[in-house]
C-alpha cells in the first residue's frame, strides 16, 4: 500500500470483519481515534450484508454489536447486495469484480471456488456499487488481511476504480488518522 | 519381525529429554508463559520476569529451577542489579514424526488463560483445534490463505478463524525468529508496536 492510497482519504469506509475485530471495544485507543476521526471528517461507514451476518452469528468475539449500531444509528449503515450490472464510467461492471476477486482468492488458496466464501470478493463489488450509486469520489475498504487485501487491490488495477476504490490496512489507517486528528 | 536393540546412545537421551521438556511446558501453562518471557528477554533477570509476566517471584524462582532441571533455561554467572541474569534456550521438536512443536505452539498454549480469544476458541473447540489454528496461522504469514480461507481449513466460522489467527499471528511474530520450528526464512511478519499492545507476552 503507498501513501496515495491514503490521501485523499476516502469519504466511504467499508469496514471488514477482520478490521473491526482489531479495532477492538470502545475502551481501545485505536476505537477511539478512529471514531473520532470518521466523526470530525463526515467519513460515511458501511457494513455489507455478508460481513452483518458473520457478526451476528458470532457475538461473542466481538466488543462491540456493530449489526445494532448500523441499525440504529446514523454514523454507520448497511449496504443492500450489491448489483451485478452496476459499472462507472469504462470500469468493469460489480459482478465482474466480483467473479475476478473470487477467482483470484481461490487460485491463491487452491480451493475450489464453489467452496470458498464470498464475504472477501464481494466487498469490491460493494465499493463499485457505492461508488456508483452515491455522492463518493473514493470508497475505501478496510481490513486486517494482508491476503485479502492483496487479492482485491490485484483485481482493482489498471480500471476506472484504481485509486478511486482504496484497499486499506487498519494499521495504515490509525497511524494515518493519528496524523490528522 | 526382529526385535529392535533399545537405543540408549546420547543422541537418543537428549531427545527424549527434549520430549520431557516439551511435554512439561504444554502441560503447564504458568511454566509456558515465563519460559516464553525469559526466552523472548534473554538475558534477564527472574524480578524483571515477574514485573512483566505478573506471576509471583516464588512461582517464578520455582519455574526457573525446573526450566534449569529440563535444561531450557541456565543462571548466568553474570548479574544485573546484583540478581543473577537467566538465558533460556529454544525447545523444539516433532510430533508423531510429521508435525513440528517449539517456543511458538508452546508460548499460544501458555496464552490460553491469558489471550480471551485463544481462551474462547479453545473452549469451544479443544486443544488439538488450536494446534491446527497454529498451523492456519502460519499458511495466513506464508500468503497461502486468507483469514477466512484459515477459517474454512478449520471447519469454523469465519469470526472465528479471523480472531484466532489475529491473536497468534502476534505470538509468531515476537517468536518466530527463535522457534526452530517454524520456517522463519520463508514470510514475513511485519506489525506495528501498537498491534503488540495487547498480546500475552512483551519484548523489551
Amino acid at each position: 500500500m503507498s501513501a496515495g492510497d491514503l490521501t485523499p482519504f476516502p469519504s466511504a469506509l467499508l469496514l471488514d470483519t477482520s478490521f473491526l475485530r482489531t479495532l477492538g471495544g470502545t475502551h481501545t485507543s485505536k476505537y477511539q481515534t478512529f471514531i473520532e476521526y470518521v466523526t470530525k471528517e463526515g467519513v460515511h461507514l458501511f457494513l455489507t450484508p455478508r460481513v452483518r451476518t458473520e457478526l451476528t452469528e458470532q457475538q461473542a468475539y466481538m466488543s462491540i454489536d456493530w449489526v445494532d449500531k448500523a441499525r440504529t444509528t446514523d454514523w454507520i449503515e448497511e449496504t443492500g447486495e450489491f448489483q451485478p450490472g452496476v459499472r462507472v464510467h469504462d470500469g468493469p461492471r460489480a459482478g465482474d469484480i466480483f467473479d475476478s476477486a473470487h477467482r483470484k482468492i481461490a487460485e491463491r488458496e487452491q480451493v475450489d471456488p464453489d467452496k470458498l466464501r464470498k464475504t472477501d470478493a464481494s466487498l469490491p463489488a460493494t465499493a463499485v456499487m457505492l461508488l456508483g450509486s452515491r455522492e463518493f469520489d473514493r470508497v475505501g475498504i478496510a481490513l486486517d488481511d494482508n491476503h485479502a487485501q492483496e487479492s482485491i487491490n490485484s483485481v482493482l488495477r489498471n480500471t476506472y476504480y484504481e485509486g478511486r476504490i482504496a484497499v486499506l490496512n487498519i494499521w495504515d489507517v490509525l497511524a494515518y488518522m493519528e496524523t490528522q486528528i | 519381525m526382529a526385535h529392535a536393540p533399545p537405543d540408549t546412545s546420547t543422541e537418543a537421551e537428549e531427545k527424549r529429554e527434549e520430549f520431557f521438556t516439551i511435554h512439561e511446558l504444554l502441560h503447564r501453562p504458568e511454566l509456558a508463559v515465563f519460559y516464553t518471557d525469559l526466552l523472548l528477554n534473554s538475558p534477564t533477570t527472574i524480578g524483571d520476569s515477574v514485573k512483566r509476566t505478573g506471576l509471583s517471584s516464588s512461582a517464578a524462582h520455582n519455574y526457573a529451577n525446573i526450566l534449569q532441571q529440563l535444561g531450557a533455561a541456565d543462571q548466568l554467572n553474570e548479574k544485573r542489579d546484583r540478581a543473577h541474569l537467566w538465558d533460556a534456550k529454544p525447545v523444539a521438536g516433532m510430533w508423531n514424526g510429521a508435525e513440528p512443536i517449539g517456543p511458538v505452539m508452546i508460548a499460544v498454549y501458555g496464552a490460553i488463560e491469558l489471550d480471551a480469544d485463544i481462551e474462547l476458541f479453545v473452549e469451544r473447540h479443544g486443544k488439538a483445534k488450536l494446534s491446527s489454528a497454529i498451523a492456519q496461522t502460519i499458511e495466513y504469514l506464508r500468503g497461502n490463505t486468507s483469514r477466512r480461507g484459515a477459517a474454512d481449513a478449520l471447519g469454523v466460522p469465519a469470526v472465528e478463524g479471523i480472531a484466532i489467527t489475529q491473536a497468534i499471528e502476534k505470538i509468531v511474530y515476537l517468536l518466530k525468529d527463535l522457534d526452530p520450528a517454524i520456517p522463519a526464512d520463508e514470510f514475513e511478519v511485519s506489525l506495528p508496536d501498537r498491534a503488540l499492545e495487547d498480546a500475552p507476552y512483551t519484548h523489551e
